[in-house]
């Protein structure tokens, strides 16, 4: 039936007025889930109940919606819905109470409504409005009778009485409805959960409190080479522990002692790092975290490959730097003895050559040494040994150190020191070849007759320390890749001034290792200027 | 006469080593290439001090020392370790085998003598 017809049909019924608040109860009816047609079995039971309560013939749980009332439940109609234009129940949901039509016939309102004047021939309608929770009638439950009939007040009591269980109905439904999308949520979170634990690229458990297993995934078994139904949810951490304690892959001692160590671990501190050797020669690397409600979540890792690449490349630095100082110390000896005259006096131009070859002999030496450095430095494996000193006495004993390099330059020294002692904590030795490496620097690139200027002062907390040259400074392209790896200025080379390209970013990580800074000091005009700031120890 | 036992098991340093040494002319020089060639010597010759290599195949610089200071023919006779680690740490823990002291290798070859003279200062 097209639109046009359903109206033609419709026409001379009067058609139910429109809430003020219409929008407000379609949006209940949104939120109730009631929109759509369909009926469900608990309203159907409801109606046929009232149905033989009432003694009538038909009997429904209908929801009025925009367009059309919907029956969600239905006794003694086997229609689905009907245009809102033609429903009694669009006019009931208007009213406080129960709406009684004794005899639709007789009624101006529906004399001439198709549902009384054709089927299912309507003479009695008693409706009475489903109020949900915030007051919007959505619908209602009604009775409908072939006949005409009397209903008294004790009836239309009793029919409210039911349609409110009718409305309670409705709400203990859309809690379910929460309930089930709150589940289906979990579900989804849950699952997304073991996804990603799945693809992490280690192994991942879950552990609760109780130190049962909550959540684990394959590589977690495989790495730990579990049987497959040894590892299930709830299974006791314990017993894990156990079977790798058993196998000797928690070191030495009773199983059963090893697995107290851990649960006293586990119960005393909220993480811990752990690497073990299994049977099969894999290295494991695990840790372990607590987490939100006394859970801990443990991570394996097969940290093999980079342990053995570790081990080799430490024996490789070992044996370079070995290999490579005894013939340097027999080169550098040779020549120095030469240099020294112990196999009698040389010519000056074999003077010379002596002399170039002991100043490579020394740059090897150094970059041997640049590159041991780096490579601790990079490792964490250099260990300072802090203790208070005096700056002071360190700067001289550094410039000391470096004057016969800035004789040769004819480079002169210049120490600005403080009356006051700067302390402060440093490692000496590190420390020490942190100044000797930037007086070095700025003897190289002084001009000769030039003069390094030292300075050392306290200022607060912190100790000043600089070391300002007089050479050509340091362009500006220059500046950013100063204290970068094997970085040299171009041209260096060229100027003689060739280095490792190692000692300034040796010296920044040796200084940044002591809580300070090393920089170069923007503002110098002629020259270069570097300064060091270290905290210092207040004097007591 | 100062006798000076230099132990290495490379021959070039050995030789430079006696040459600069022997720079100081009060200075006796005797090379082992191995800790068990020390050994002996060290018994045999009673050197004023041994100057020890650290890495060196078989029986090493500490090794050799252990066993200087085991045998009662040598165990007073003072040792110094010569070596290209020089880390603070390796430092000491040579020094906590009983050398008196650790010299770093290179070294320069016109004042190992010197530096030798001091170590034996008392």
């Amino acid at each position: 039936m097209s639109g046009t017809q359903e109206r033609q049909k419709h026409a001379g019924t009067v058609k139910p007025p429109i809430p003020a608040d219409e929008a407000d109860r379609l949006q209940a009816l949104e939120h109730y889930r009631l929109g759509g047609i369909g009926r469900e079995q608990p309203f159907d039971h409801i109606t046929q109940f009232a149905a033989d309560l009432f003694d009538v013939p038909m009997s429904l749980v209908s929801i009025v919606g925009s367009d059309a009332q919907c029956f969600r439940g239905a006794c003694g109609i086997d229609e689905t819905h009907t245009p809102r234009d033609v429903a009694f129940c669009a006019f009931a949901i208007l009213q406080p109470e129960v709406m009684v039509v004794p005899d639709a016939a007789k009624d101006p309102r529906f004399r001439s409504n198709p549902l009384v004047t054709g089927a299912p021939h309507i003479r009695f309608y008693a409706g009475a409005p489903l109020r949900v929770a915030n007051g919007q009638p959505i619908g209602t439950l009604c009775i409908i009778d072939h006949e005409p009939r009397d209903f008294g007040e004790q009836e239309q009591k009793r029919l409210a009485q039911l349609a409110r269980t009718v409305v309670d109905l409705i709400e203990f439904r859309v809690e379910g409805f929460a309930a089930e999308e709150h589940r289906r949520k979990l579900d989804d979170e849950r699952q997304l959960l073991k996804l990603t634990v799945e693809n992490v690229s280690g192994g991942v458990a879950v552990v609760d409190r109780d130190l049962r297993l909550m959540l684990w995934n394959q590589a977690f078994v495989d790495l730990f080479d579990y049987a497959p139904d040894s590892v299930t949810g709830g299974r006791d951490a314990r017993e894990l522990i156990r079977l790798t304690a058993q196998r000797g892959e928690l070191g030495p001692g009773d199983p059963d002692q090893i697995v107290t160590g851990f649960v006293e671990s586990i119960r005393t501190s909220d993480s811990r790092r752990l690497e073990i050797q299994r049977r099969n020669g894999r290295i494991l690397d695990i840790r372990r975290e607590s987490i939100r409600g006394g859970r801990f979540i443990m991570t394996a890792r097969d940290v093999t490959q980079e342990r053995q690449i570790s081990r080799l490349k430490d024996e490789l630095v070992s044996t370079v730097s070995h290999e490579l100082r005894t013939p340097l110390t027999a080169i550098s000896g040779a020549l120095g003895l030469m240099a020294g005259g112990a196999a009698g006096e040389l010519p000056d131009r074999a003077k010379q050559l002596v002399a170039i070859g002991s100043k490579n002999a020394e740059r090897l030496i150094h970059l041997v040494n640049d590159l041991l450095d780096m490579d601790k430095l990079q490792s964490g494996k250099l260990v300072f040994h802090f203790e208070g000193r005096e700056l002071g006495l360190l700067l001289t004993e550094a410039i000391e150190q470096i004057e016969p390099y800035a004789e040769r330059f004819g480079v002169r020294l210049a120490f600005e020191r403080p009356t006051d002692a700067v302390v402060a904590k440093v490692d000496s030795n590190r420390l020490c070849q942190v100044m000797t490496n930037l007086l070095s620097n700025a003897c190289k690139f002084s001009p000769s007759g030039g003069t390094v200027r030292v300075s050392l002062q306290r200022a607060g907390d912190s100790a000043h320390i600089s070391v300002a040259d007089e050479g050509p400074g340091i362009s500006p392209e220059f500046r950013a890749r100063l204290f970068k790896r094997f970085e040299q200025e171009d041209g260096a080379h060229q100027q003689g001034h060739a280095g490792t390209g190692l000692g300034l970013a040796i010296s920044k990580a040796i200084v940044e290792a002591h809580g300070g800074s090393i920089t170069l000091d923007p503002e110098t005009e002629k020259g270069a200027t570097f300064r060091v700031e270290l905290p210092a120890v207040t004097a007591s | 006469m100062i006798r000076i036992l230099y132990v290495d098991d490379e021959a070039d340093l050995r030789e430079i080593a006696v040459m600069s040494l022997e720079l100081d002319p009060e200075i006796q020089v005797r090379t082992a290439a191995s800790g068990a060639e020390a050994l002996e010597q060290a018994k045999q010759w009673q050197p004023a001090l041994i100057l020890l290599d650290v890495m060196m195949p078989g029986m090493d610089g500490p090794a050799t020392l252990a066993r200087l200071r085991a045998d009662p023919d040598t165990s007073e006779i003072p040792a110094a370790f010569i070596t290209a680690k020089t880390h603070p740490r390796h430092v000491t823990d040579l020094k906590a085998l009983g050398a008196r002291a650790v010299l770093a290798k290179p070294f320069d070859p016109m004042s190992l003598a010197a530096n030798v003279r001091t170590l034996l200062q008392p």
